[in-house]
């Protein structure tokens, strides 16, 4: 009997045992390879969420057929075609919309109105005196040198942040030099100063905005003409740090002035949007309090959108580090913009009100990982992201769960509510920590409740689904419009009710009072009497 | 063995009843004294005195009890707010540890202002001092619960009444705090300034010695705790 009972149990065992071994190996592989993908929720915790970027390309410069002198500094989408600067290359790389190479420009040619001009090899002293860069005189004018920095106007013209040899150049996609912009002096920065432009934007009013080696007082703002210096753009404010007001309390009581104690911080990168809004980003530190990602209107003014202006973040949250924004890609048509973190290697997309809605990306050498990322440009529906370290660049594709939130967006903008009801269900589903979705889906039964009549049963259905809503997504303020248009449907359907109540006990106090002090009168008076 | 089996049951039974009987009297004391001591909330200067001096008024099971309803009430308004009045969802909330924390400040009121009293001839007691206190915490605790109600009547901007209510509370209950103390001790007003100034500062004396202690205690216990480690370990060799 024992026997039997412990084969029994045996078996059992191997086949519970078999049965889970055979899921396990027959899991649906989802998220296979980037499982470690993220999200924050909405009390800024970090859990779980599905992937919304997937690698479908990842090419280096011996899949493009070149040499492996290459390290990607910075991409431009025109048109039909991505450019890659490759700084060590000292080239530009064009490629088609398959990604394949087409043309290779590493080399300048003069043309028959405008010949390139040699290469200002002037080194400033601190004392006043000048003398001549000996390597820098020696260069070749009509090549690239440690290249930083690359824009595309819209009629094609190429603009290179060429470092090295300390100028910009304008040439078209066959190598035919148009313009070269050096030796820019900017009498604020002192005598020694010395031009070296990182990167380079061409704004709507015809201007550029150049970040330039060793410059914090913002862009270089210069005419596009001439390429004489105009002023700076968006000047950075040296931040309030931590350790300030230590400083001021003891500036206070000493009586005396300190040197500044926080520099602000150079800009890293810029772009610009279809709007003419620059983006720019800077390191944070301890000591210059920058913002990490600001967007410019035409007064220089941080105009980005954010809930929460008291405490802005970007990027990864629960680190003490900083983020290192190294660049920043504006998806025009999804109405977000994505920030590549140089630190973290992820990238971070963000709704047209700062709302995080998808991360990508990851540290290592795997398919779809990056070591040290440099640049990131949308195409379409592509990001691009170029790594310096594993020498290639890999294109991400959205998966159909950020493609759904993408989508709900979409339908919500466009004021479609049934659609974007429906969508942002989809997303809820995807992933239950996505608070926007339960936001929205609060904000549209709100929306739809108001339009109907106060005695209407729908109005009071709407209006509790998004009470729900907000409670889920832990969003006090919608919650309380919610609420006050609960409170009066209620109110004025129990109006008799509620009015009356308080009315008969109004009265009945009354009455009670007054007939208690009858008695005690008409007990006073038999007591008298009795006494009597 | 039998008789044996027996007294032990008796006794038990007789241990419970006596317990049972402490406990309900520990309410009825209570329970008789707290409409006093919602006089004294309304007539504080009159109030405090006869709670001092007539022994029938003051009661330390009533007090007991008061402090035990502002621990409750705050746990209670914590969790059955109004989702919106609600402060940030805290995963790792402790109901016990919110409860002492409530209180705890009050009881170090009582300690350090004893201490102090005593020395600069403060005429109260502990016990009545400790009475004063449990006293002036029921506006708070009358205004936490109150704040449940309002939190379903109002919404966020409306938030001012709700506000208020709180800070009626906290006012009131310091307030009472003060004149508890001066009354208690037979004080004039400035003298009570400087006596509640330096009782808070006794207060932040005693948390700072507590810390330390604990700070103390835990090294020990580390030490000791290697020490034991390191002979353990040397033990087979």
């Amino acid at each position: 009997m024992n026997k039997i009972l412990k084969t029994a149990l045996a078996l059992t065992l191997t086949a519970v045992l078999a049965v889970g071994l055979a899921l396990t190996a027959f899991a649906l592989p989802i998220n296979s390879g980037m499982e470690d993908n993220y999200f924050y929720n909405e009390n800024d915790e970090a859990v779980a969420a599905p992937l919304a970027y997937r690698p479908v390309l990842v090419k280096s410069a011996y899949d493009l057929g070149l040499d492996t002198n290459f390290s990607p500094q910075d991409m431009f989408v025109h048109e039909d075609n991505l450019y890659i600067l490759d700084s060590t290359g000292n080239r530009i790389l064009v490629l088609d919309r398959n990604y394949s190479l087409v043309k290779t420009i590493n080399r300048l040619y003069d043309t028959a109105d405008y010949t390139v001009p040699d290469i200002d090899a002037t080194t400033y002293n601190e004392d006043g005196t000048t003398s001549t860069d000996a390597t820098l005189a020696r260069a070749d004018k009509y090549s690239f040198n440690d290249p930083r920095g690359l824009f595309i106007d819209d009629d094609g013209l190429i603009y290179v942040a060429d470092y090295g040899n300390r100028r910009i150049v304008v040439c078209d996609t066959d190598g035919n030099c148009h313009q070269v912009y050096q030796s820019v002096r900017i009498s604020y920065l002192g005598s020694s100063f010395i031009f070296r432009p990182l990167k380079v934007v061409l704004d709507n009013t015809g201007f550029l905005n150049v970040i330039a080696y060793g410059v914090n007082s913002g862009l270089v703002r210069m005419s596009a003409d001439d390429g004489t210096f105009d002023s700076f753009f968006g000047r950075p404010e040296a931040g309030e740090t931590d350790a300030d007001w230590i400083t001021d309390f003891a500036e206070e009581i000493s009586g005396t002035t300190t040197v500044a104690s926080s520099v602000a911080a150079e800009y890293v990168n810029v772009t610009i949007d279809g709007q003419g809004f620059i983006y720019v980003t800077a390191y944070p530190s301890d000591t210059n309090g920058a913002k990490p990602l600001k967007k410019l209107s035409a007064d220089g003014s941080d105009v980005l959108y954010h809930a929460d202006e008291e405490e802005f973040t970007v990027g990864d949250l629960d680190t003490e580090e900083y983020p290192q924004i190294i660049d920043v890609a504006i998806n025009e048509e999804a109405d977000t913009y994505t920030v590549l973190d140089a630190r973290t290697c992820r990238f971070f997309t963000y709704n047209s009100e700062g709302v995080l809605l998808y991360i990508g990306g990851g540290v290592g050498r795997q398919y779809g990982r990056l070591r040290s990322p440099t640049s990131i440009v949308c195409w379409d529906d592509q990001v691009i992201v170029c790594d310096n370290s594993n020498k290639c660049f890999t294109v991400y594709e959205f998966t159909d769960y950020a493609q759904t939130i993408n989508q709900a967006m979409a339908d919500y903008n466009a004021r479609d509510y049934d659609a974007a009801v429906e969508s942002w269900q989809n997303v809820a589903r995807y992933n239950s920590n996505m608070f926007l979705a339960y936001k929205t889906l609060g904000d549209i039964d709100l929306l739809l409740g108001q339009s109907y009549d106060d005695d209407d049963p729908l109005k009071f259905q709407h209006i509790s689904r998004a009470l729900e809503y907000f409670k889920l997504a832990q969003d006090k303020d919608g919650y309380s419009s919610a609420y006050a248009e609960l409170r009066d449907i209620l109110l004025s359907r129990h109006f008799t009710l509620i009015f009356g109540t308080i009315i008969i006990f109004a009265v009945g106090i009354y009455v009670l009072v007054k007939v208690r002090k009858y008695r005690a009168k008409r007990r006073e008076e038999q007591r008298r009497a009795g006494l009597v | 063995m039998k008789t044996n089996a027996k007294k032990i049951g008796f006794s038990i039974l007789y241990a419970l009843s006596r317990a049972g009987r402490a406990i309900a009297n520990f309410f009825k004391d209570a329970f008789k004294h707290m409409p006093y001591a919602f006089h004294v909330v309304i007539h504080p200067f009159d109030g405090f005195f006869r709670l001092k001096t007539e022994t029938r008024r003051h009661s330390v099971p009533c007090a007991v009890l008061l402090y035990v309803f502002l621990a409750v009430s705050t746990v209670l308004r914590k969790q059955s707010l109004n989702f919106m009045f609600t402060e940030d969802a805290n995963l790792d909330m402790n109901i016990f540890l919110d409860m002492l924390v409530s209180v705890l400040p009050y009881l170090l009121w009582g300690i350090a202002n004893w201490c102090f009293t005593s020395l600069m001839d403060g005429d109260g007691s502990y016990r009545d001092v400790f009475c004063a206190t449990a006293v002036a915490l029921i506006p708070m605790t009358v205004c936490n619960i109150l704040q449940i109600p309002l939190s379903y009547m109002l919404n966020l901007e409306e938030s001012t009444v709700y506000t208020f209510v709180g800070g009626v509370g906290v006012f009131y209950t310091y307030a009472l705090l003060f004149l508890g103390m001066i009354v208690t001790h037979q004080y004039s007003f400035g003298k009570g300034i400087v006596t509640a100034v330096l009782t808070i500062l006794g207060m932040l004396t005693i948390a700072f010695v507590a810390i330390l202690l604990a700070y103390l205690v835990q090294q020990i216990y580390d030490f000791v705790y290697d020490l034991a480690s390191e002979i353990k370990y040397r033990q087979n060799e």
